[in-house]
């Protein structure tokens, strides 16, 4: 299983890279001129040295990438970027990981609630709030909570000052990931619940808190971490809109800033880290499912046999 | 098909929340035509005014009206929204059919891709668009487009698969059918409700990415309006006049969740009146 991970965490390395090169290609054939001053890096403020192929050049940003964490510099102000992503990454890394925790902790209850509570009014009053709530944007969510608990009852500021300012944000984020969450918590955990094992443990005496909270919940967990990775993206794609509502400098206002300044390096530079946060989040998911599936774990130490009677 | 039709018309929420779009669809399309108000007119001396007979729902601080800039936001972003769920939609599909049908090599390979395209959020994608096409054009409608692809080619080509092992599409090639004639009859029709179902998400994953957009204020250009766009304008009057950020949210939150009933309703639809298609 060790192996396994060491190979899924090597594997990020092409897969960033594809994202890479889908994002040369599309900027280069979009735009359609020559391409030779793409990124510029500190080293070269004019330019790259003349007649870099457009392979060459994307080797030697994936090169400067992986090796040296070199992005170029920001257009603009003529820094290395480096710097710049890792402290912006930060503070959307820190949003992102909070709502992530927020969304699981408001999800996975509530599926598990309309569960057990299945056909009852309980039921429905979450699947339809979760409908809802799944389908309004982190923004406009915002603007409600904004207007509710800061300009109405003036609990928080508008812009963040104390730390519960900073709950408003996260709480935007998470709770349209923790509607889908709860989706897919319930569907699972009503599948759960059908099965004969239930039934099984419940005739032994069990009580059925016993059953749901030991049994049916590590089962019905399943789904719900399998949509990790998807929920990351929702989250940091929100955080980038919510970062703008409440005044956040991250790493969506520094993407903004550059398409507003026509920077290239630092949109590239960007779109790379997201896509390395978006890898990394899809290596997490599998070691969630690992934990939460033991026939997996079993799977996996076994691997390769296992693997090759699968295939066929 | 006609039973499953039915079974959709007979949903009282998928029926109502189609009428709620059709209503507001219908409100942007003919608005325009009877009033007298541009959507550019500015006014200082009437800007910032609560709802009143003249402006039905107030103006901004230019003084422009608010209730025919909803108007022609809900054409731009209506427009972006169903044109992109409609391209991803034809495209992924021909892409799905392809892939499930002809297998080996060609399917893994575009598979791989579209596990790459997947990987890129759609928003990223639409500002890598709108970044390199020009701002201000609707360059990023091909973004979303392109971010919409993945999974309508994944669901065909998995509808498609399971189809074109069925027992009736063997018969159907042992009585001599071609290949074309088995997609055409067999394989676009069962795909086609299943990709009907993840059309409704699409467009609703579209709106949503056009107003992220608009809000962060890098989709058309500005005199023209966008429901985002609108929400940003008004979010400076926030507290004295809230309902000018409210209801270009309420409108766009109002048109997703419709959206998304509809494919609710298209879904049980399919579960109820299925076999026939």
């Amino acid at each position: 299983m060790f192996g396994y991970f060491c190979k899924r965490i090597l594997l990020i390395i092409p897969s960033v890279m594809a994202v890479i090169l889908l994002i040369f290609v599309l900027m280069s054939s979009l735009t359609g001129t020559n391409t030779a001053r793409m990124v510029q890096y500190a080293d070269d403020p004019q330019g790259p040295p003349p007649r870099l192929s457009f392979l060459q050049q994307y080797g030697k940003y994936c090169y400067r990438v992986f090796t040296r964490q070199d992005f170029g510099i920001n257009s603009l102000s003529g820094v290395p970027l480096r710097k710049e992503l890792l402290i912006r990454t930060g503070i959307t890394l820190r949003v992102t990981a909070i709502s992530a925790l927020f969304t699981y902790l408001l999800g996975v209850p509530l599926g598990v609630f309309a569960a057990c509570r299945r056909g009852r009014w309980q039921d429905s009053f979450i699947i339809s709030l979760t409908t809802l709530f799944s389908s309004i944007p982190s923004f406009c969510l915002s603007l409600v909570l904004v207007l509710f608990f800061a300009v109405r009852l003036r609990w928080i500021h508008v812009i963040p000052q104390d730390p519960v300012d900073e709950l408003a944000p996260l709480f935007a984020l998470a709770v349209f990931g923790a509607s889908n969450v709860a989706k897919v918590t319930r569907a699972g955990m009503a599948e759960v619940l059908d099965k004969p094992f239930v039934l099984s443990l419940t005739s032994l005496g069990l009580s059925r808190r016993s059953v749901i909270l030991r049994h049916a919940l590590k089962n019905a967990l399943v789904p719900a971490f399998s949509i990790f990775s998807t929920v990351c993206a929702q989250l940091l794609c929100g955080s980038i809109v919510v970062e703008r509502f409440f005044n956040i400098r991250g790493l969506g206002s520094t993407m903004i800033s550059a398409i507003s300044g026509r920077g290239t390096t630092t949109l590239l530079g960007c779109a790379v880290v997201v896509a390395l946060i978006l890898s990394v989040c899809s290596v997490i998911t599998d070691l969630l499912f690992v934990l939460v599936n033991p026939s997996l774990r079993r799977t996996l130490s076994f691997g390769s046999t296992l693997r090759r009677r699968g295939g066929r | 098909m006609k039973r499953k039709s039915r079974a959709f018309f007979r949903n009282p929420v998928a029926v109502t929340a189609l009428a709620i779009l059709v209503v507001i669809i219908l409100f942007c399309i003919l608005y325009p035509f009877f009033t007298t108000i541009d959507y550019r007119e500015m006014n200082f001396e009437d800007r910032l005014q609560t709802p009143s007979l003249k402006h039905p729902l107030g103006t901004d601080n230019f003084g422009r009206d608010l209730m025919i800039r909803m108007a022609w936001g809900g054409r731009v972003t209506l427009s972006v929204a169903f044109f992109s769920g409609l391209i991803a939609a034809v495209i992924g599909t021909v892409i799905g059919i392809l892939c499930g049908y002809a297998g080996g090599s060609t399917d893994s390979v575009i598979m791989r891709l579209m596990d790459v395209l997947s990987s890129v959020p759609g928003l990223l994608l639409a500002i890598v668009f709108e970044y390199m096409l020009g701002m201000g054009r609707g360059n990023f409608l091909y973004g979303i487009a392109i971010a919409g692809i993945p999974p309508f080619a994944k669901l065909v080509r998995a509808a498609v698969l399971e189809i074109s092992g069925s027992a009736y599409v063997e018969a159907s090639r042992a009585l001599g059918a071609s290949p074309l004639h088995v997609i055409r009859e067999h394989v676009v029709r069962n795909a086609l409700p299943l990709a009907a179902v993840q059309a409704t998400t699409a467009v609703a994953d579209a709106l949503t990415t056009c107003t992220i957009l608009g809000y962060i204020s890098i989709s058309i250009k500005p005199p023209m309006p966008e429901w985002g766009m609108l929400f940003d304008n008004g979010k400076n009057q926030l507290r004295i006049l809230p309902h000018l950020s409210l209801i270009p949210a309420a409108a766009i939150i109002l048109c997703i969740v419709c959206l998304n009933l509809m494919g609710n309703g298209i879904r049980d639809s399919l579960s109820i009146g299925g076999g026939d298609a």
